[in-house]
């Protein structure tokens, strides 16, 4: 049984759900980032 | 089970059963005053002499905006208890319940050695020196031990608002210069008048939370009477760049009617007792600051 507010919430699977993808996006960001870092630091030697 | 009992849960209490949203970490970095410190750190980093690879550039106004929005967070998790009781901040994260106090800080904590370190290893070590200094000083100096203590807490604290465009030129030429000095000037004196006209409107918020304000503490007519000697100040220091040959005549012509218009609409603050001319120039200072800003960088483009 789903309760309405708390862990077993809809709810809040939704929004655990929301943060990770977050969480994926930054992470993704974040190699995309150190990349083309990376790239343009060399480019300038 | 009644029904007020189901909106109640729904409501308020299940916003913080439920975990927080990621809106509400967005919320955490003060999006607002992000925007404004990017615009002037880009600026900064566009009128600075010499070139840096278009790459670096982002990630350096990136680093900015992060660290900004880093010490935004750490800030609200210090000011939670304040923040509770004034109407203006207590919708905020921390003290409506959707984010737990510990993780704002392991967030703004996170993000400020992150963006610190990001810029060091990606544009240079002396614009993540500034950087980092900007955040010590916003959590440190301003939040802890300023802002509750003396009602000149944002003149000196306003100092962490001004180093962006310091941090963006630094981020090019990988020094200070007195030009780059000029432009933290510029936000350092800005940053009273600013923020008093918001202080004046909102004096029995801050009353309430026991943040000694200038208007709460010196009352209304002293406040005023320093906003003005402000925006006097600001009129000859706008001019600077001008002189020191960093922005053209287009700049120097719209710095002079801008600063013409702040002080007016000090003046206009001084001799009246009604809000709405603080709320006007509360308005107006945030649009000189952004005016100021972009017709430097159209100045540097054109």
């Amino acid at each position: 049984m789903t309760t309405m507010t708390g862990p077993d919430s809809a709810e809040f699977v939704k929004r655990r759900k929301s943060r990770n993808r977050a969480m994926l996006a930054v992470l993704l960001a974040l190699c995309v980032l150190f990349y083309v870092m990376t790239i343009a630091r060399m480019g300038g030697h | 089970m009644s029904d007020t009992s189901v909106d109640a849960r729904s409501g308020a209490l299940g916003a913080v059963l439920d975990g927080p949203q990621v809106s509400d970490y967005w919320e955490l970095l003060k999006p607002r005053v992000m925007s404004l410190v990017v615009f002037t750190g880009f600026a900064g980093l566009f009128v600075a002499p010499g070139h840096i690879n278009p790459v670096l550039a982002a990630i350096a106004v990136l680093c900015i905006a992060i660290g900004s929005g880093a010490a935004g967070a750490i800030n609200m998790w210090f000011d939670r208890d304040i923040d509770a009781v004034m109407a203006r901040t207590s919708g905020r994260p921390i003290p409506s319940g959707r984010v737990q106090p510990g993780e704002a800080l392991g967030f703004g904590a996170v993000l400020a050695a992150g963006s610190v370190v990001v810029m060091g290893l990606g544009v240079n070590w002396s614009a993540a020196a500034l950087l980092a200094l900007a955040i010590l000083f916003y959590v440190f100096v301003y939040t802890m031990w300023l802002k509750r203590r003396t009602p000149q807490n944002i003149v000196i604290g306003g100092a962490a608002g001004a180093f962006p465009p310091m941090i963006g030129w630094a981020a090019v030429t990988g020094d200070v210069s007195f030009a780059s000095v000029v432009l933290f000037l510029l936000i350092f004196f800005w940053t009273p008048p600013h923020f008093w006209a918001l202080a004046l409107y909102r004096a029995g918020d801050y009353a309430k939370a026991g943040v000694p304000m200038l208007p709460v503490v010196a009352g209304a007519a002293a406040t005023k009477r320093q906003m003005l000697l402000y925006t006097l100040i600001l009129l000859p220091l706008a001019l600077v760049p001008y002189v020191l040959g960093v922005a053209g005549a287009w700049y120097a012509i719209g710095a002079l009617v801008l600063s013409g218009l702040f002080i007016l609409s000090a003046l206009r603050v001084l001799r009246s007792e009604d809000d709405k001319p603080a709320m006007q120039m509360f308005g107006f200072s945030i649009l000189y600051l952004f005016a100021l800003f972009a017709l430097l960088i159209v100045d540097r483009a054109g």
